[in-house]
C-alpha cells in the first residue's frame, strides 16, 4: 500500500491542501492503520507544540513593551520638543536643540592650544585606545598633563607663592574655570557626577553678546574631552563616569551635525562602556546600555558601529 | 500583498510605509504605532524560538530596537514586518550558538529513551530536545505557523521563499521531531 508522505499530513493538518486532496487524505486515513497512528501522533505533537511554543505574557507586559524600546512617550503637547532619552535625541527634535556648533566663535585660548578634543583620537573607542600604547595614547597623556599643569600653576598663583611671568600666561591662557564653565571652585568632583541635565548649558540671553555663549558652549566640549582625556589617564570607572556625563553634557552642542552627533555618543557610549567593563555594577550597566543603543541610532556604518555592537551583546549576557 | 494574509498580524500596507516613512524621517512616535502593532506577534515569535519569556523579552526588545536602528535601510515598498523579523531570526541565531557553546563545555546531554510510549512531559522533554536542532527558518516557519496560525502564502512572504518552500520546512521539521520522539514513526516521509 502507498502510504501519506509527510507532505501530505503536513499540509493537512494545516488546512492547506485542496479539497479534492483532502478527500483522498481521509479516505486513507480511514483504511490505513499504519497512517492513522502516525497521524495521530503528529496531531499530539501538534497539541505539545502549542504548550510549549505559545505564552502569554499578559497586558501589563506589553503596557510597557514600546517603553523599553524607545524610552517613555513623550506628552502629547511636548512630543516634537521632548527628548525620549537624555542620550537619544531624536533627529526630528533637533530642531529646539541650541544653535549649531559651526557659527560658534573660537574663544581666545582655542588659538593658543587647540582644545583636547580636536587632539584627541576620537575615531578609536576607549575601549580600543587603552589597549594601544601608541601614539594616540601619548596624546592623550599630554592633554591630561597639560590639564594638570595649568590647575597647580593657578592654584599656586592664586595662593601668591608663584609670580612668575608664565604662570600668569597660564592663567590668562589656560584658565581651567573656563574650561568648567563657571568660576574656581563652583564645579568640584561631586558637582561633576551629577546627572547631565542639571550641566547643560544655559541659553544664552538675548542681549548678550556673542561672546559670552561661545565660552560657555564650546567649554562643554573641551570640557568633555578634558575629562575624557583624564580617564584614560587615570583609568578608573569614576573617571569614566565622569567622561561620559560630561560627553553627555555636550551632547546638544553637536545635535545639527549628524556626524559630530554620531561622534559624541560614541564618546558617551565608549566611556560608559569602559566604565561598567572597569566595575560592573547594575547602574553602570543599565546606563551603558542605553548609551550604547543611542549610538547605534546614529552610528555610521563601519568598524566602529561593529564594535558597539558588540558592546552591546557583553553588556547583555 | 495577498488578500489572504491575516489583518490581525499585517497592518494595513500604506498606513505601514507612512509610519515607516515618517520613522526614516526622525519621528519616533510613528515607530512607537509600529512597536505598537507588532509587538505582540514578534513577542510569540521570540518565544517561541526561546522558549524562556526573560529571552523572549529580550530579543522582542532588541529586534525592535535594531529595527529602529537600521529602519533607514529598508527598500521602498517592502514589508516592514518581514524585514523586522530578518533580525530576530538572525539574534536567535546568535543566541542558540552561544547556548550550543555553553552545552558543549557541559558535555553531551541525551535523556535515556525507553522503548515504551513517552508521557506528556517526556513526549514535551524530547521535544524541547529535538527544537534545537531545526535549522531557523524551519524553526521560524513552525513558530508562525503554530503560534500565529499564519497561512503558507504569508509564511512565504515572511520567510521571502515559495509557498512550496514553507510546505517542505514545516513537513521536515515536523519529521524531525516525530522521528526524535517516536522513533520509527516519523522516518517515513
Amino acid at each position: 500500500m502507498i502510504h501519506l508522505t509527510m507532505n501530505q499530513i503536513s499540509a493537512y493538518i494545516d488546512g492547506e491542501l485542496p479539497e479534492a486532496s483532502v478527500e483522498l487524505v481521509r479516505l486513507h486515513l480511514s483504511s490505513c492503520l499504519e497512517c492513522a497512528e502516525r497521524f495521530g501522533y503528529v496531531e499530539e505533537q501538534e497539541e505539545a507544540l502549542a504548550r510549549l511554543l505559545v505564552h502569554d505574557p499578559g497586558d501589563a507586559f506589553f503596557a510597557g513593551f514600546a517603553e523599553r524600546v524607545l524610552g517613555p512617550e513623550a506628552p502629547p503637547e511636548e512630543k516634537k520638543e521632548s527628548q525620549p532619552h537624555p542620550d537619544a535625541t531624536p533627529p526630528a527634535a533637533a530642531a529646539v536643540i541650541p544653535p549649531p556648533r559651526a557659527q560658534v566663535i573660537p574663544p581666545p585660548r582655542a588659538q593658543v592650544i587647540p582644545p583636547p578634543r580636536a587632539a584627541a583620537p576620537i575615531e578609536e573607542p576607549h575601549a580600543a585606545r587603552a589597549t594601544h600604547p601608541g601614539k594616540g595614547r601619548l596624546v592623550v597623556l599630554a592633554s591630561a598633563l597639560i590639564l594638570v599643569l595649568s590647575s597647580v600653576g593657578i592654584v599656586t598663583l592664586r595662593r601668591g607663592t608663584l609670580d612668575s611671568p608664565s604662570a600668569a600666561w597660564i592663567v590668562e591662557h589656560l584658565d581651567p574655570t573656563s574650561w568648567f564653565g563657571g568660576g574656581p571652585g563652583k564645579r568640584g568632583s561631586a558637582d561633576a557626577e551629577a546627572g547631565a541635565a542639571d550641566r547643560r548649558p544655559e541659553p544664552a540671553p538675548a542681549d548678550s553678546t556673542p561672546a559670552i555663549p561661545t565660552v560657555v558652549d564650546s567649554g562643554a566640549l573641551d570640557r568633555a574631552a578634558a575629562r575624557s582625556a583624564m580617564a584614560e589617564s587615570v583609568r578608573s570607572p569614576e573617571a569614566y563616569d565622569d567622561a561620559a556625563a560630561a560627553w553627555t553634557d555636550a551632547l546638544p552642542l553637536l545635535e545639527n551635525d549628524p556626524e559630530e552627533l554620531a561622534s559624541g555618543r560614541r564618546e558617551v557610549a565608549s566611556a560608559r562602556y569602559v566604565a561598567w567593563s572597569l566595575m560592573p555594577t547594575p547602574n553602570r550597566r543599565g546606563a551603558a546600555l542605553d548609551a550604547v543603543r543611542a549610538y547605534l541610532l546614529v552610528a555610521p556604518p563601519g568598524p566602529e558601529r561593529d564594535l558597539a555592537w558588540k558592546w552591546l551583546a557583553r553588556l547583555k549576557r | 500583498m495577498d488578500s489572504r494574509m491575516s489583518p490581525l498580524l499585517w497592518m494595513e500596507e500604506n498606513r505601514e510605509a507612512e509610519l515607516v516613512r515618517e520613522t526614516q524621517g526622525g519621528d519616533w512616535e510613528a515607530y512607537r504605532k509600529l512597536v505598537r502593532h507588532y509587538e505582540r506577534p514578534v513577542y510569540r515569535l521570540a518565544y517561541a524560538l526561546t522558549r524562556r519569556h526573560e529571552d523572549a523579552a529580550e530579543l522582542a526588545v532588541e529586534t525592535f530596537t535594531r529595527g529602529h536602528a537600521e529602519i533607514g535601510r529598508l527598500p521602498d515598498g517592502k514589508r516592514f514586518l518581514p524585514w523586522l523579523l530578518r533580525f530576530a531570526r538572525n539574534l536567535s541565531v546568535t543566541r542558540a550558538r552561544r547556548l550550543a557553546e555553553d552545552a558543549a563545555k557541559d558535555g553531551p546531554r541525551r535523556a535515556p529513551r525507553s522503548s515504551s510510549p513517552p508521557t506528556a512531559v517526556e513526549l514535551e522533554q524530547r521535544i524541547l530536545d529535538a527544537l534545537a536542532e531545526l535549522r531557523p527558518d524551519e524553526q521560524m516557519a513552525l513558530a508562525l505557523r503554530i503560534c500565529e496560525r499564519v497561512s503558507y502564502v504569508d509564511i512565504a512572504v515572511i520567510l521571502d521563499h515559495s509557498a512550496g518552500v514553507t510546505l517542505s520546512r514545516l513537513s521536515s521539521s515536523r519529521a524531525l521531531l516525530l522521528a526524535r520522539t517516536r522513533g520509527d514513526a516519523g522516518d517515513a516521509s
